[in-house]
């Protein structure tokens, strides 16, 4: 099972690698932590909002038909708003960030999804003999 | 209300020169750990050992307090000397630990066994506060074992100039590769002072390690082998190696950061706001300095940095030592002596007077260690309420040092942080000479306040900036930090090509209580911790252990 830290850790990097800014990313991390301590796939929520931004240029744009749950949920959160949004991708995490959600017994996960750890694999720089030798660690 | 003076602002004390120079102290989590453990009676016992001739299986040892158990699972390896590596990359240890929360069943430990060696590589679980390893020191062991195995006590010098018999390469903790989160332990008393299980486990694991090298040497050598004298045995720590993995931790944890120089800072206020001294305690002072220095004179580095850095720090340790038999004590003499070292002598000689200064005062001191603490989930949520004027305020208060700096010029941007994919570890890169900067870390402090500031340039809601400019978001969240966190920022440009991230290991690992700082590089560090302390039957009230055998 994952702890609490890995989440946080899988989550952080992979909204990261996905386009999203580190603060961004921030927030992502800790909604999806959210999600799973109130009963929810967090992983699953996130990669419908990871999915979706991949690709697109930052800052994604809110006044669409579907914005993205993410950052509107972050929006709604700075802005002290509800989650009256229905149409938007990945409902859960919108609510997670600035909605209430429907606690139910947490469940986390054994290990996160391959599509996230390879959204995360975007974030870490490949070895090169020269770093090697610089870096220790 | 207990008194005390100003304290010392964070510009003064927030520089990575500094931080770079602080030495362990009372409120240092080893001596946090070592007087819990003495004042609550904890008890030790060795349920399992399980070693074989030369020295290889597994032992476990737990310790009881109040209310909990917790137990080092030990597993000592054969290890081909052309395996034994303390860099991070290494895949086979001398030695593997874990600390399990209560007291393992079989099962456990068959399930330890096949995860705890392999380090990374295994997974540990939930009933698992730590994992840990430790390699041999090459220079000494083989020479310990030798001589006790002959008879013979081995060379009191050779042991001191390393300090150690092995080493730990790292000490994971807190959610990692499946060790209980944090959260789940801060509420029991003994774990909310931070890194207390990394402390216990290292300070279990010099336990194991000095029974270790006495029951090898006793196979080795049958009846002409002897125990290691308890006076040299009491001088060996435990080394630890540690390189730049650590070094982000301070700037990731601004708030955690801030509650452990706040206490400090604290510290050093009340103690500055004693007005009268007895001459007893004068005494006590003058020894606490004596013994400070004969510490000094025992660290040793090769490193070109360090070396004239200990050898100025002796020579004004011996200079305020002197200094001290004509202090002149009429009114207030620790802040006469705390302002006199400010305006004389070196930051690293300015510190270490500022913890020696700690010793008489457990009354004043100790209680500081309970706030070295923070939730910081608490304070994660940004204020987006206010206006960008409000935050331009806030940075023109508090990151002027940021905003200063030009960094158009290469040397201010010369560095970047990245996550390296073979180890998952941090590495700081050559900006101008190697490839990834843009899959740089969000360490660059300085750099992304000033480039946030510069963005500011018209009155709005601090929530609809943000919408328009994410990539700041996580600045922003610092410099809120930073409003109700006077000392949560290191004041220094982090990206310079002069940038010494040693400064920054150093300032953590003071915090842990080590001592014998011996830089390698300007990235990687040996140190020592748990030297000179008392092993669990010689635990008493007197915190006096941290000067070495000549403490008083």
């Amino acid at each position: 099972m994952l702890t609490e830290s890995e989440i946080l850790a899988y989550a952080k990097k992979a909204t990261r690698g996905a386009g999203f800014s580190w603060g961004m990313a921030e927030e992502a991390a800790m909604a999806t932590l959210r999600l799973y301590n109130a009963g929810y796939d967090g992983f699953l929520e996130l990669t419908s909002i990871l999915e979706n931004a991949d690709g697109q240029k930052q800052p994604l744009d809110i006044k669409i038909k579907v914005p993205c749950g993410l950052t509107l949920g972050t929006f709604y959160l700075d802005c002290s708003k509800k989650a009256d949004y229905v149409e938007v991708i990945s409902h859960l995490m919108f609510q997670s960030l600035c909605g209430d959600l429907k606690i139910k017994e947490p469940r986390f996960p054994e290990d996160a999804p391959d599509i996230i750890k390879r959204f995360a694999h975007r974030t870490y720089v490949p070895d090169s003999e020269e770093s090697r030798l610089r870096g220790a660690g | 209300m207990i008194p005390q003076v100003d304290l010392r602002k964070p510009e003064e004390v927030m520089k990575l020169s500094r931080l770079g120079s602080l030495h362990q102290s009372r409120i240092s989590f080893m001596r946090v750990l070592l007087r819990r453990l003495a004042s609550e009676n904890w008890h030790f016992d060795k349920p399992n050992w399980n070693i074989d001739d030369d020295g290889f299986g597994y032992a476990t040892y737990s310790v009881h307090g109040p209310e909990r158990s917790y137990t080092l699972v030990a597993f000592a390896h054969d290890l081909p000397a052309e395996l034994r590596s303390d860099r991070v990359i290494a895949e086979a240890w001398d030695c593997t630990f874990t600390l399990h929360d209560g007291i393992p069943s079989e099962d456990d430990i068959i399930r330890l066994k096949n995860n705890v060696p392999l380090q990374e590589a295994g997974r540990i679980s939930k009933n698992e506060l730590t994992l840990s390893r430790a390699n041999r020191s090459v220079r000494l062991w083989n020479y310990v074992v030798d001589s006790l195995a002959a008879g013979i006590q081995p060379d009191e010098k050779k042991l001191n100039d390393v300090g150690y018999l092995m080493r730990t390469t790292a000490v994971y903790g807190s959610g990692k590769f499946g060790a209980s989160d944090r959260s789940k332990i801060s509420d029991r008393q003994e774990m909310r002072t931070p890194f207390q299980a990394e402390m216990l486990t290292v300070y279990l694991i010099r336990c194991f390690v000095m029974d270790l090298v006495d029951f090898v040497a006793s196979k080795k050598g049958g009846d002409a082998a002897v125990k290691l004298d308890p006076k040299l045995r009491k001088s060996m720590g435990i080394g630890n190696s540690t390189g730049l993995g650590m070094a982000p931790f301070l700037v990731n944890h601004p708030a955690l950061l801030s509650t452990w120089i706040y206490a400090r800072e604290t510290a050093l206020a009340r103690v500055r706001a004693i007005k009268t001294v007895p001459e007893e305690t004068f005494s006590e002072m003058r020894e606490h300095l004596n013994n400070a220095l004969k510490n000094a004179r025992s660290w040793t580095s090769e490193h070109e940095i360090q070396k004239p850095k200990i050898k100025i720090f002796c020579d004004e340790l011996a200079q305020v030592v002197s200094k001290f038999e004509t202090l002149d004590k009429e009114d207030y003499p620790w802040d006469a002596l705390h302002l006199w070292s400010t305006n004389k002598l070196s930051e690293d000689t300015q510190e270490q007077i500022i913890s020696a200064l700690f010793e008489p005062y457990s009354e004043l001191v100790d209680d500081l260690s309970d706030c070295m603490y923070i939730d910081e989930a608490k304070h994660f949520k940004i204020d987006a309420s206010i206006s960008t004027d409000e935050l331009k305020n806030q940075i023109k208060e508090n990151y002027e040092w940021a905003i200063n700096i030009d960094y158009s010029k290469k040397e201010n941007q010369s560095r970047f942080w990245y996550v390296s994919e073979s180890k998952l570890e941090p590495r700081l890169g050559e900006r101008f000479e190697e490839d990834g900067s843009e899959l740089e870390q969000p360490l660059a402090v300085a750099r992304d306040i000033a480039a946030l500031n510069s963005d500011l340039n018209k009155k709005q809601n601090l929530g609809e900036f943000l919408l328009a400019y994410p990539e700041h978001r996580h600045i922003v969240r610092r410099i809120q930090l930073s409003k109700k966190f006077p000392y949560s920022e290191i004041r220094d440009n982090l990206l310079n090509n002069k940038m010494l991230p040693i400064d920054m290991l150093r300032c953590k690992l003071s915090f842990f209580g080590a001592t014998k700082f011996d830089p390698r590089s300007d990235r990687w560090v040996r140190i020592c911790m748990f030297k000179d302390a008392p092993f669990p039957e010689e635990l008493t009230n007197k915190d006096n252990w941290s000067y070495g055998a000549h403490a008083c």
